[in-house]
């Protein structure tokens, strides 16, 4: 599923689910990439909402 | 044992550069710490490498005309490493420069610190406070300072309890203090005994800048002592810093802690802000804030100092994860 259809909370479960799996692995590149474009996700969506929140 | 020198290009660091006012700097010392500095540039940058990463321990800590060559020379030498740069225990004035330098800057949290000329535990606001001194007190607990080379076994008692109460947890590293080393020699050290047996002790590191002091640092108590053993301690240690004018007691930075929308800069990730919000709630596995900050919030503190994290090419939950890594605490 592509992350744009995830709702917030679900983009923030996944933060904290990759946050805990690099704890586990934290030589995991891969993991790493999928990491920093979650964490750039919410940014965007969080950003997004702040913005409506201030129209 | 030797002893450190006033010439200790690290020590001169921390004590003559102190426009960030970090009350923490003295963890500079370390053991296991790594340091780089740049011929012409008067300064040092404190780091460990772990995995892929830097973890910087505050910014530089430099000449201001100096500060700026010496990060970029830094970054310079990480490129030529292969590592990614993060910072952590930044102050608000590293914490815009590095910004200013693209990097990603959050709060992670607090360090937290009290004027002791102040500071009474009189009044209803420190009844409980009191009464668990008072309690260690009639339970026969006697305070004293000492030289730490003269109660090694002392120590290693109340460190062997301590770590045998954590079920084998590891030693926390680099953002903790240590005793022992040519360092050691400018800290303090009170211990506690009751009926002669060593049942806890607090290590103080000097703080250095306009806010100079101690500051509570490593602590430890054996795990079945008596109700109020480290505010026993704490408290006795106050009226020896009164007695010699001691402005302030810092007591170190807590992560989670002390999180406002004030302290953040513009260019923040508010993905990491809310981490740090939910790990404050929900984070006890990865760190305890909660009840670090419930001691420290026993001594009413007045001073909230914010401190940040710095992302190198973006917020990174690798970068974020390493800090803990370079700390030994998984």
């Amino acid at each position: 599923m592509s992350e744009l259809n995830l709702s917030t909370d679900a983009l923030r479960h996944s933060l904290v689910e990759l946050l805990m799996g690099i704890i586990g692995s934290p030589d995991d590149e891969e993991l790493a990439r999928t990491a920093d474009r979650a964490v750039l996700s919410l940014d965007e969506r969080l950003a997004g909402e702040a913005r409506t929140a201030t129209a | 044992m030797s002893v450190i020198s006033t010439e200790d290009p690290i020590l001169r660091a921390i004590s003559g550069h102190t426009r960030a006012e970090n009350p923490s700097s003295f963890l500079a010392l370390n053991s296991g710490n790594l340091t780089f500095t740049a011929p012409g540039l008067d300064g040092v940058i404190v780091y460990r490498r772990t995995g892929r990463f830097a973890v910087q321990f505050g910014g530089p800590f430099a000449d201001a005309g100096d500060y700026d060559a010496l990060l970029t020379r830094f970054l310079d030498h990480l490129r030529e490493q292969e590592l990614r740069l993060v910072g952590v225990q930044l102050q608000r004035q590293d914490a815009d420069a590095y910004a200013r330098r693209g990097f990603t800057v959050n709060q992670i949290g607090a360090s937290w610190a009290v004027r002791v000329p102040e500071l009474t535990l009189r009044g209803t606001r420190f009844m409980q406070l009191r009464n668990k001194i008072s309690r260690a007190l009639r339970n026969g607990l006697q305070v004293t300072e000492v030289d730490a080379d003269s109660c090694g076994d002392a120590l290693a008692a109340i460190d062997g309890a301590w770590l045998g109460s954590k079920g084998g947890a590891p030693q926390l590293e680099f953002l903790v203090g240590q005793i022992g080393g040519p360092a050691q020699a400018l800290r303090r050290l009170f211990v506690g005994t009751i009926d002669g047996a060593p049942v806890g002790y607090i290590s103080y590191s000097p703080v250095y800048g306009t806010r100079t002091g101690w500051m509570h640092d490593l602590s430890r108590r054996i795990p079945e002592g008596s109700p109020g053993l480290m505010e026993a301690i704490n408290a006795h240690a106050i009226e020896v810093f009164r007695g010699e004018g001691v402005e302030w007691l810092h007591f170190g930075f807590t992560p989670f802690t002390g999180l406002s929308e004030e302290n953040e800069l513009p260019s923040h990730s508010p993905s990491f802000q809310w981490l740090m919000h939910f790990l404050w709630a929900e984070g006890a596995a990865l760190y305890p804030a909660q009840t670090q900050l419930a001691y420290k919030q026993k001594w009413a503190p007045d001073l909230l100092i914010p401190e940040y994290v710095a992302f190198q090419g973006g917020p990174s939950l690798a970068g974020f994860a390493h800090i803990f890594r370079a700390c030994k605490a998984f």
